[in-house]
């Protein structure tokens, strides 16, 4: 064999060496049978092209292309600007219906995205591929924390300046109705005026709910929620924006967090 | 294919040859230490380079994946690990391998084909011990330093692109080294140093000493050489990895 | 040191434009091809071989320290072997086989004045030998980086599936997370850029080849640590230009 033979041949391994990696890095998908859905959101949480596509958690195809289109609004005037395109496997196809829901997800160590598909109930229709849907905008794990996180500090601000009191009111209230109650049933034993029983009857009712209530605020379970929380917020207190966002990378969270 | 089995038996032979004329001869410590003196400084430069280059490389591969996983602080760690039981001594090696090995084989080639071996040894003197043997044991000794001073470097290359690649401040990168660079890690780049110095000495000092045929001889002998410790040190490093991993799982009963 | 940086870029810029200017020696650059490519096919491939069963060992055990588990080892792996590894130790193991064979040969045509004999014939050396085999190292470059990733990445995978136990499967999944098609492109820009480097050196050095076998193994010797060198700072350069990609 000639040298220059040799080297086209040579040539010609590498070429296709190059598109069986492109295969099976899904580049390109020459045996394709999937079909595309647009999802709509106004929030993506991170998702990215490429990430996959699941229906009740098994992996069904992919993110092709995402894209901003800030006219859009639905038939309902929802203005949803971001547009998801996406491919499902054939054989998913049918398990999407029209009243599946499609959720933004997070798996795995490092905090991959990936687009979840709820499975539809038979009776609904199925899709046409190209359709557009509406899709469930995840929750803002940004916003998520820096509410729950002034939220925790008012708490903490409360119990910290009543620590005694609260508890002083909670036996109070419960001596006052207690005293209301037998107040109550005196009454009712004094009046025969019917409407007057009946309101009396309502008052006892809700006096006995109450003293319920606060009956089950006292009881010892009760109070281990309490100390549990009191803890739990003392412990949260000291930490702050960078703090929170070292202890989610610390724990492998991916977590795009501003403060 | 048997060219290359019966290349690696006369290697083993040469080698053993040396080692019983070191065990029967004495050696001139003199020539020696100049032997070793010479390359040391010779290869110094290019292998500190070589060595801060690499390290800096890792360092930006390193910084790359971390940052997706929001675990920048492993960086200095992770990256120092890596260069010192893999990338370092394998890359620096090769470096070496050019540097050191084919200015060796070259010489001795000269030697051999300008016909000063053959002088010496009319001269009643024997060739392995005043010319291979010094050598030899200088290349072993001198490797051994430089591919230290590479690791060393690459750790300098890694902190200075961490601080101005990565953002990850000196003391940050310092700190996480001992977590995960721990002593067998050390001992497992040292041992490989020390494999691929004796590798890279024994292989080209026997091209060297083998030469024949002219100034085309020894330009083939040192490509043989630079091919020959090349692909012995990748195999070497594989073996050396294994063993210090069947090692550590041993030790460590995992 | 200076001096030569002169006269390379001289020699460089010489050959750059003598390659539009016929006569243009295609037999010459294939049988060039045939020996950087199909020659070096087999030691490469050997090579990457043991580098990637390396890799692996060696990824597996810092993950099991950094992170507990190694179930992040294959995409590791075959992101370093893509991003590092291939090109690499492809173009070192090219600059001592090629590159080393190119100054000696071309030394040794110094050494005995064939060189000026072309030069009397009227035939620029440089087009004539430079050329040639600059086409054949930067295609070969790029053929075997590309075979030489591939290969690699494959016998990772068998490795990481006797060794690890990792599905095949398995192995391209964690692979598609950390790895993307532009990785390999850039791998063979890499390639090609060693490619450029490694007959440019060599002939430099070979042409500027002292008589006798002292000076040929000093050329020889000269070429390979000068281009390993320019390798690695150029791989360097290359890496942190790919990181804003």
């Amino acid at each position: 064999m000639k040298a220059e033979a040799k080297v086209g041949l040579l040539f010609l391994g590498s070429l296709i060496l190059v598109v069986g990696f492109a295969y099976v890095m899904g580049i390109i998908t020459p045996f394709s049978n999937n079909k595309s859905l647009n999802v709509r959101y106004n929030y993506a949480g991170g998702l990215e092209e490429g990430s996959p596509v699941r229906v009740m958690g098994i992996k069904v195809g992919k993110v092709r292309r995402i894209e901003f289109e800030p006219g859009f609004k639905t038939k309902n005037d929802e203005e949803v600007k971001l547009r998801v395109e996406i491919d499902v496997e054939k054989k998913a196809w049918a398990s999407i219906r029209k009243d599946s829901k499609f959720f933004i997800n997070l798996a795995g160590v490092i905090g991959e995205k990936f687009l979840e598909i709820s499975p539809g109930s038979t009776n609904a229709e199925e899709f046409s591929s190209g359709d557009s849907v509406r899709g469930e905008d995840p929750p803002r794990i940004d916003q998520l924390i820096s509410q729950s996180y002034g939220l925790a500090g008012k708490i903490i601000e409360l119990v910290n300046k009543n620590e005694g009191s609260i508890s002083n009111v909670i036996a109070q209230l419960d001596k006052l109705t207690t005293n209301f109650n037998k107040t109550l049933i005196l009454l009712d034993k004094t009046s025969k005026n019917k409407d007057m029983a009946r309101l009396l009857d309502n008052a006892i009712k809700i006096s006995d709910d109450v003293a319920y209530l606060t009956g089950n605020l006292r009881s010892k379970k009760a109070e281990d929620t309490y100390a549990l929380v009191q803890k739990l917020l003392f412990r949260l207190e000291p930490l702050d924006g960078p703090a929170i966002k070292k202890f989610f990378q610390e724990e492998g969270v991916k977590a795009k967090i501003s403060f | 294919m048997m060219g290359v089995i019966s290349d690696a038996g006369k290697v083993v032979i040469f080698f053993f040859r040396i080692l019983g004329v070191w065990k029967r001869k004495s050696i001139s410590s003199q020539l020696m230490f100049e032997q070793i003196w010479k390359v040391t400084m010779q290869s110094a430069l290019t292998t500190g380079m070589a060595g801060f280059f690499v390290g800096a490389i890792m360092t930006i591969q390193f910084t790359m994946q971390m940052k997706d996983f929001g675990a920048l602080g492993y960086l200095g760690g992770l990256a120092t690990s890596t260069t010192i039981r893999e990338v370092g001594p394998l890359l620096i090696a090769f470096m070496l391998a050019g540097k050191v090995g084919a200015f060796t084989s070259a010489e001795l080639g000269t030697m051999r084909v300008t016909e000063q071996i053959d002088a010496i040894r009319c001269l009643g003197a024997d060739p392995i011990q005043e010319l291979v043997l010094p050598r030899f044991i200088a290349i072993v000794i001198s490797s051994f330093f430089l591919l230290g001073l590479g690791l060393l470097l690459s750790i300098f290359g890694g902190i200075l692109l961490g601080e101005v690649f990565s953002g990850v401040s000196f003391e940050e990168y310092l700190r996480h080294i001992p977590t995960i660079v721990s002593l067998p890690s050390i001992l497992t780049g040292l041992f490989k140093c020390f494999i691929f110095a004796v590798v890279l000495a024994v292989i080209c000092t026997y091209r060297g000493y083998t030469t024949t045929g002219g100034a085309k001889g020894v330009g083939l002998a040192v490509v043989k050489t630079a091919v020959g410790t090349m692909v012995t040190i990748v195999i070497a490093d594989w073996v050396t990895s294994l063993l210090a991993d069947i090692t550590l799982r041993a030790v460590l009963g995992t | 040191m200076f001096e030569h940086f002169v006269s390379f870029t001289e020699m460089t810029t010489h050959a750059i434009f003598s390659a539009f200017r016929p006569p243009v020696r295609i037999k010459e650059s294939f049988q060039q091809l045939y020996f950087v490519a199909n020659q070096s096919l087999i030691i490469i491939v050997f090579c990457v071989c043991f580098a990637a069963m390396v890799t692996i060992l060696e990824s597996s055990f810092h993950m099991r320290l950094v992170v507990q588990n190694d179930s992040m080892v294959p995409g590791f792996a075959a992101m370093l072997i893509l991003r590092e590894l291939g090109a690499v130790v492809t173009a070192l193991l090219l600059t001592s086989r090629v590159g080393a064979g190119i100054a000696a040969e071309v030394g040794l045509m110094q050494t005995t004045e064939q060189i000026d004999a072309l030069k009397m014939l009227g035939i620029d050396p440089v087009q004539y030998l430079v050329l040639p085999r600059l086409f054949a190292c930067i295609f070969g470059g790029m053929i075997l980086t590309i075979v030489a990733d591939l290969v690699c990445i494959y016998s990772a995978m068998l490795v990481s599936d006797m060794y690890l136990g990792f599905s095949p499967a398995m192995f391209i999944s964690g692979m598609r997370r950390f790895v993307h098609f532009k990785d390999l492109i850039f791998s063979v820009i890499k390639g090609a850029s060693f490619g450029v480097v490694i007959p440019l050196v060599s002939c430099h050095f070979g042409f500027r080849c002292k008589s006798g076998a002292e000076g040929v193994g000093l050329a020889t010797t000269n070429s390979v640590v000068t281009s390993s060198i320019v390798i690695i700072i150029i791989d360097f350069v290359l890496s942190y230009l790919f990181t804003h990609f």
